[in-house]
């Protein structure tokens, strides 16, 4: 019996049970020198049939992380806060340039290429999910090479 | 301050694919005189608008999501432009810093971050609202929050100067390199058919 439990606990994502997003594709754009805030980009998938629903992001090596939004009306660029993304049963929600985005406030130290942010999505019943970032040059992570399939 | 402007398409092979790229205004627009510095001291004023191409970009460098791409587009467009005009034609590009208080110290290196030949300065508030004015372009400090962070909305269209130092042009996001090139491509040739008339 004990055996079968611990088969359980390891058949278990280790990141938490109740919420499990396929995230793919997850980098951090290498920011240019006097950039005191990165952004974080990532395809974020709902598997479960239930809805999931990210309240809060924190960041190591970073003071403090939101979830943002950038819209330009009019011409202006604006930024803003996000409470909460709501990702559907079988949902794909697109965190990318221009719109809604993880903002990494006050880094510890400068970005290297190949470096790895860890992130942690809090989910609305105060569960959590891991997530790690790639660190790649701005443009290459734009154009999707970051998938794993390139060179 | 609401000016016409005429929309043109940028030459598309494929018309499902139509994006603009930049609208061209009804008549050049001279500009005010301005002075800007960095923290290598240099300086950027009206006079350097003269004989050359200049694209000038408002931001500020926490700006964690349009600024980066927007200048890393623009790094891609003049490298497309340089492959289809003159060398003495290829656009300068300047990052026009409006939040001086946390920018001053970095705003060249920034800059040059995206290309070593992108320049970045800033200045006196004065001195940007008058820019900001005679490009016709918009910025707005916000209300800081608890911890002290602002953010700054700002046009997000990039200004196109000839080198008569006169607005010509207004660049806009998604800033395609492709299509930028070839909108500024256009415009040059548009420029010196002007000039020979």
């Amino acid at each position: 019996m004990k055996y079968l439990a611990a088969l359980a606990l390891l058949a278990l994502p280790t990141t938490g049970f109740a919420h499990d997003l396929a995230v793919r594709d997850a980098y951090v754009p290498l920011a240019a020198p006097g950039a005191t805030v990165h952004a974080a980009y990532m395809m974020l998938t709902n598997p479960s049939a239930e809805p999931e629903q990210i309240v809060s992001v924190s960041a190591q090596g970073y003071a403090m992380a939101h979830i943002h939004k950038s819209e330009v009306v009019n011409d202006v660029a604006t930024m803003s806060m996000v409470e909460m993304i709501e990702i559907s049963p079988g949902q794909t929600v697109m965190l990318e340039q221009g719109g809604l985005h993880i903002m990494l406030m006050k880094p510890e130290a400068a970005l290297a290429e190949g470096d790895t942010v860890v992130m942690t999505l809090e989910f609305a019943d105060g569960t959590t999910q891991l997530v790690e970032a790639m660190v790649m040059p701005l443009m290459k992570g734009m154009h999707g090479d970051h998938s794993g399939h390139g060179s | 301050m609401t000016r016409v402007l005429t929309l043109i398409l940028a030459l598309l092979t494929s018309p499902a694919l139509a994006q603009v790229q930049g609208v061209l205004l009804d008549e050049p627009i001279d500009m005010p005189s301005f002075s800007f510095t960095n923290e290598t001291g240099a300086e950027f004023s009206d006079t350097d608008l003269n004989d050359a191409w200049t694209l000038i970009m408002f931001g500020f460098l926490s700006c964690p999501d349009v600024c980066p791409f927007t200048l890393g587009n623009l790094e891609a467009a003049v490298t497309e432009t340089s492959m289809r005009v003159r060398p003495d034609n290829v656009p300068k590009v300047v990052f026009v810093s409006v939040d001086p208080d946390r920018d001053a110290e970095w705003v060249t290196d920034y800059a040059k971050y995206f290309h070593p030949d992108f320049e970045g300065f800033t200045g006196e508030r004065e001195q940007i609202d008058t820019l900001i004015e005679a490009t016709d372009s918009f910025y707005r400090l916000m209300r800081p929050d608890s911890t002290g962070y602002y953010e700054v909305q700002h046009s997000s269209s990039v200004s196109v100067i000839a080198p008569d130092g006169t607005l010509r042009a207004k660049l806009q996001p998604p800033f395609d390199p492709g299509l930028t090139a070839e909108f500024l491509a256009r415009l040059q040739i548009s420029y010196r058919k002007e000039l020979t008339q």
